[in-house]
């Protein structure tokens, strides 16, 4: 852990507002950009972000400084994703489940509200925004555990020994999981365009 | 037998591409992998498309967290917590009290070696009183007659 981290975990320690304010300055995108990654949404990504720092908060004075604080971070914003994925893919299938329900008992015809998507367009060149709308899609597709892989590696950028420490795998699971997760990801990518 | 690649070695070698892409493989599965390509088009076209989907996902910027978001966090903090959470804790909070009382002690014994030892202490118990001026028999009168 560096000195500067060394200070200051030992101000959130005691419970400095400006030390919290400081964090999440220098943290906040990077903690933010995760979440949004992983659940696509702004909205849910802002939530659980706050979420991740209010976790941090409370519980600074469990770490021991045995890792990067960064990568302490990253775990923690890992585990937070993760739940929130399953909670709101359960919540999903709850509601779809409910109004399809709804929609037996009261329609006869209409879209079909298994497949909200908007069709896409697989005659038109699909660059910037669109490009990452598709990108976010396919993501989004992938289960949790590839998600978190792809994220930390393809768009942030870290390193195999960083992933190792956050996810606490083994970097030969790190790197099989990685490869099946492009290869997914590269599958459904294909489908799309 | 023609020498085309079967399927399970097609598989055998995308799985090296991931590895191949990241700078990853060893020098005999890079070369083994390199032999293989210049041959297969399927391997080529899935390579291909994988550092596609690589680099497309490396140009996806990082996404900056809300305007005010630090203002927000703080501010959820305070109404959960109803406004105890932040604030420098006491002494007794971040140090053992096991330590302090400790400390307390080691001074408290300090202190009564320092006092014991000082002139101007007051638990010295056998502190000198000061010798009375010796008087000579041939030593002037010094007492003013009446």
């Amino acid at each position: 852990m560096s000195l500067r981290d060394g200070r200051l975990v030992r101000r959130l320690k005691d419970r400095e507002e400006r030390a919290f304010r400081e964090m999440v300055e220098e943290y906040g995108d990077r903690v933010f950009s995760l979440t949004y990654r992983m659940l696509g949404s702004r909205e849910e990504a802002e939530d659980l972000a706050q979420e991740v720092f209010i976790t941090i908060f409370k519980s600074i004075d469990s770490f021991r400084g045995d890792s990067k604080f960064s990568t302490w971070l990253y775990r923690v914003t890992a585990n937070h994703c993760k739940n929130r994925i399953k909670y709101l893919s359960r919540r999903h299938d709850r509601d779809r489940t409910e109004l399809t329900d709804q929609t037996e008992a009261t329609t006869t015809g209409g879209p079909s509200l298994a497949s909200p998507r908007p069709p896409l367009r697989p005659d038109k060149q699909l660059e910037g925004a669109q490009m990452e709308q598709m990108l976010q899609q396919a993501i989004g597709e992938l289960d949790e555990e590839q998600r978190i892989l792809v994220v930390l590696r393809d768009v942030e950028d870290l390193s195999y020994e960083e992933i190792c420490a956050i996810t606490e795998l083994p970097e030969g699971t790190v790197k099989s999981r990685l490869h099946r997760a492009r290869m997914a990801l590269r599958k459904k990518l294909l489908k799309h365009m | 037998m023609n020498g085309a690649p079967t399927t399970a070695s097609h598989d055998e070698f995308e799985a090296l591409l991931s590895d191949h892409v990241d700078g990853s493989l060893g020098a005999d599965e890079k070369r083994r992998l390199e032999e293989h390509l210049a041959t297969c088009a399927h391997c080529q076209a899935a390579l291909a498309e994988l550092r596609e989907t690589m680099s497309a996902l490396s140009g996806l910027n990082r996404v900056p967290a809300p305007e005010n978001f630090d203002r927000d966090v703080a501010e959820t903090i305070r109404r959960r917590s109803g406004g105890r959470f932040f604030g420098r804790r006491a002494l007794g909070d971040r140090v053992p009290f096991e330590l302090l009382a400790l400390l307390a002690l080691a001074l408290g014994v300090a202190l009564y070696f320092f006092l014991r030892g000082s002139d101007t202490g007051s638990l010295s118990p056998f502190r000198d009183e000061p010798e009375a001026p010796a008087i000579h028999e041939d030593a002037p009168n010094v007492v003013p007659r009446p």
